[in-house]
């Protein structure tokens, strides 16, 4: 059963797999153009709905899909639950469960490349917070955070994430339940 | 997988076994001839019965471009059982056979022929003796000067740092995607052509067959014209079509 209340299909706009397809290249080939991984959490709390009518995992990936779409082949999604999954389609992949964040920091440093920028996009705190901050560590590219989780964030999900970016030399963005999240994501990009 | 020393691929049958398929190749008699089950042979014994290898002539007649992210492309064994598809080619099975037939399928490194660890020096090494092949001043081939430029585009590509780095982090990427994202993000069409094959196929209880790896390739070639099918869902059976052969402009047509 889809724990993101409704999952997103398809293939997005501006996505790796997108200029792949258009350009009648690999993947990897789109991958040489990008310069900005999106780390985005879609563990069970995504899909909180925070009194709106679409969930968190909803709202990232609508905004996931502007930004994409506003830079076409620049931004690579990587979705991180229970373990970590490449989304060449843009569209981050729901597989429930925990929040494996170090799983994902692991799976993502390979594109640890000079110039590449990574963002975490979360709304709560790692299974593992030490762990991630270790890796943290051994990044050589500075990581900005982006909380989405709600206001009275009991769990310490946005304390967590501008530690994390502190750490790493990076930004720490509220995106305000969700809702700001594709100007935060344009702001990030630059 | 393909190679330049030649390997017998039938040398698993007997010397009457390959007389019997050259005559069937030769006469070109499938629509009435049954396969032997002696041309079956076990790949490997020790498998359990339900999971079986084996290494068997088919006759192909169609590859679809179908996709359903473990076997990107499906064929038909039979012309007289149309309704169903018969067997399926992993996606793999068929670009590595397929892969001296468009660039674009390899990575960088394979065009270069080179080892993903190789050096500038390799780098270098391999354009150079690829580009006075490719050259269009020497080469008349009507794709020689895509192919010049391709071999220069790969050599600045990989003697970039930086952009080697990121492609090398989009191999890796790529090797990674999970079978829902390769199917909807693939980017391989299969060949559409008839053949007579040998391949490695595996069967699995509640599965369709699946070729994991073709051995040998045969074009159905009739009054020099290479056959494809068509399928029409109104039809009652295959259409066979017959094209000119096309030119691959790689220098290597597989017979």
């Amino acid at each position: 059963m889809n724990s993101l209340y409704k999952q997103d299909k398809g293939i997005a706009k501006g996505s790796l797999a997108d200029v792949a397809k258009t350009g009648k290249t690999s993947i990897a080939e789109a991958f040489i153009s990008c310069d900005a991984v999106a780390i985005v959490d879609t563990s069970g709390s995504m899909a909180g709905m925070d009194g709106t009518s679409k969930s968190r995992y909803q709202k990232a990936c609508a905004a996931l899909r502007d930004i994409q779409a506003a830079f076409a082949g620049q931004v690579a999604v990587v979705s991180f639950s229970e373990d970590a999954t490449f989304c060449p389609s843009g569209i981050p992949v729901d597989k429930g469960g925990s929040t494996r964040l170090d799983t994902a920091l692991r799976f993502a440093k390979i594109a640890d490349i000079p110039g590449m920028k990574f963002w975490i996009i979360s709304d709560g705190m790692p299974d593992n917070p030490d762990g991630v901050l270790d890796l943290v560590k051994q990044f050589k590219c500075k990581i900005d955070t982006v909380f989405i989780g709600p206001d009275d964030d009991s769990e310490g999900g946005r304390e967590f994430l501008q530690r994390l970016a502190k750490v790493s030399g990076g930004r720490a963005e509220d995106a305000f339940g969700a809702e700001g999240l594709g100007k935060t994501l344009k702001l990030l990009k630059g | 997988m393909p190679s330049n020393a030649y390997i017998n691929p039938f040398s698993f049958l007997s010397d009457d076994e390959y007389k019997k398929l050259e005559e069937l190749w030769l006469n070109q008699k499938w629509d009435t001839i049954k396969w032997s089950s002696s041309f079956r042979v076990d790949y490997q014994k020790d498998v359990p019965p339900s999971i079986r290898l084996e290494l068997r002539p088919l006759r192909i007649f169609y590859i679809a471009s179908v996709k359903n992210g473990y076997a990107n492309a499906t064929t038909k064994q039979s012309i007289e059982s149309f309704y169903d598809w018969d067997i399926l080619f992993t996606e793999r099975s068929l670009r590595e056979w397929f892969k001296d037939w468009n660039w674009e399928n390899l990575t960088r490194y394979e065009v270069l022929g080179i080892s993903s660890k190789a050096t500038d020096n390799e780098v270098i090494a391999a354009y150079r003796k690829l580009v006075r092949q490719w050259h269009p001043d020497v080469n008349p081939d009507p794709e020689a000067k895509d192919k010049f430029i391709y071999l220069t585009e790969t050599r600045d590509l990989l003697l970039n740092e930086n952009k080697r780095a990121r492609y090398d982090a989009g191999l890796f990427l790529q090797k990674q995607t999970d079978s829902e994202q390769k199917f909807l993000t693939s980017t391989f069409t299969p060949p559409v052509k008839c053949g007579i094959i040998t391949a490695k196929i595996r069967y699995e209880e509640g599965c369709k067959p699946t070729v994991e790896e073709i051995h040998e390739w045969k074009d159905i070639i009739v009054n020099n014209q290479q056959t494809i099918s068509g399928w029409d869902r109104e039809a009652d059976n295959i259409t066979l079509i017959y094209r000119d052969i096309p030119h691959h402009g790689f220098g290597k047509v597989y017979k």
